[in-house]
């Protein structure tokens, strides 16, 4: 039964901590490329939010998984809702690195901004996928 | 390893060597970048820049001997394996040179001869063979002897001072975001700055342009050609 409420609760709160760590990493890179740049700087606040989406995902697949838990279903619940999470904990993490390196590489060429975002887009990409499928598994485990 | 994340994002883009006209910040602004390391980090930042970037002072004064048994003593407090491993890289190149400007001077007993870094006994066994045996290992070894030879110091300079730069380069794109990269940073910032000060036509002019100037201010060019 915990496993169960773990599962439940785990896609948000691993999402959530891999926001804050994305976010974090790619925030305290902006705040370096505010002091080194004149303009552009909304844009380096607005790459360094990119990680938080994960804790989004988090919480609709929290909510797609919500249901009465019995030991029947709390397998199924943690096995999907761990997983999830830990793919979005990853996903968060790893993005908010590449957000660094864009903010960074954008700060010396402004103009490859677009080009430098490609690797977060892909990480964001794979979050996608474990929320996506998240979703469609969850409709198989039983009420 | 998140402590960096706001100090590499602060620092300016250093050009190519070749390209570096002018340093993108001053040392003042540096440091101040440099003071969001923390004391640990400061000391290990200084005690690297005075292994990487010596003093002539230091280098005068000190016999070989000295000098290689203060460098290995700064080498072994150096915590990251990865930057000692650029020092010694320095210091290896530096041990090569020294050991062909040795062998031009005459020195005919290879057991004289300090350096430092894996190749000191190799170089004195092989110490009567052109490049002491060791081009294989180092390509750059036959460019280096010929502009040895030739005498073109300036040009030698110019070809070590580019090694250890993209050495530095490699390293700083490997650990991005780690401290490896600020210390690669700033030890590529003192070898800009080197080159910029020894650039002697850059002196010579801004010399004239400051002589220029001041005779301007005080009037004493005026008086010079009158009296001239």
């Amino acid at each position: 039964m915990a496993l169960g409420w773990a599962g439940l609760y785990g896609p948000m709160a691993l999402g959530a901590i891999g926001s804050m760590i994305g976010c974090a990493q790619a925030g305290q890179a902006a705040c370096g490329a505010l002091l080194e740049t004149e303009t552009g700087h909304g844009r380096y606040i607005g790459i360094a939010a990119m990680p938080s989406s994960q804790s989004i995902y988090g919480i609709v697949v929290m909510f797609a998984l919500n249901r009465e838990i019995t030991p029947e279903n709390a397998p199924g619940l943690a096995a999907i809702g761990l997983l999830c999470g830990l793919a979005l904990l990853f996903s968060a993490a790893w993005q908010g690195r590449c957000c660094a390196s864009a903010i960074n590489v954008s700060k010396i060429r402004p103009e490859i901004f677009g080009m430098s975002l490609a690797p977060a887009a892909i990480v964001e990409g794979f979050a996608v996928f474990a929320f996506i499928f998240a979703l469609v598994i969850s409709a198989g485990v039983p009420a | 390893m998140s402590d960096y994340y706001t100090l590499i994002t602060a620092l300016p883009w250093l050009p190519e060597l070749e390209q570096c006209k002018q340093l993108p910040l001053s040392r003042i602004a540096l440091d101040r970048r440099l003071s969001m390391l923390s004391d640990q980090d400061s000391e290990q930042l200084m005690r690297l820049e005075g292994l990487y970037h010596p003093s002539q002072k230091a280098l005068l004064d000190m016999t070989d001997k000295a000098l290689v048994l203060e460098w290995q003593n700064g080498v072994n407090a150096v915590n990251s394996p990865v930057l000692a491993e650029k020092v010694h890289f320095h210091m290896e190149v530096r041990t090569l040179l020294a050991a062909f400007r040795s062998r031009a001077a005459g020195m005919d007993n290879p057991a004289l001869f300090f350096g430092l870094g894996r190749w000191v006994a190799h170089i004195r066994k092989h110490w009567f063979e052109p490049g002491f045996s060791l081009e294989g290992l180092c390509p750059y070894l036959p460019e280096i002897k010929r502009l040895l030879d030739k005498g073109r110091s300036l040009e030698l300079d110019a070809k070590l001072d580019q090694l250890l730069w993209q050495d530095l380069v490699r390293t700083e794109h490997e650990y991005n975001f780690q401290f490896e990269a600020v210390v690669c940073f700033v030890l590529r910032w003192g070898i800009a700055e080197r080159r910029l000060q020894q650039d002697g036509a850059l002196a010579l002019r801004q010399f004239n342009q400051t002589t220029s100037r001041l005779l301007a201010k005080s009037g004493l060019d005026i008086q010079l050609q009158g009296n001239g």
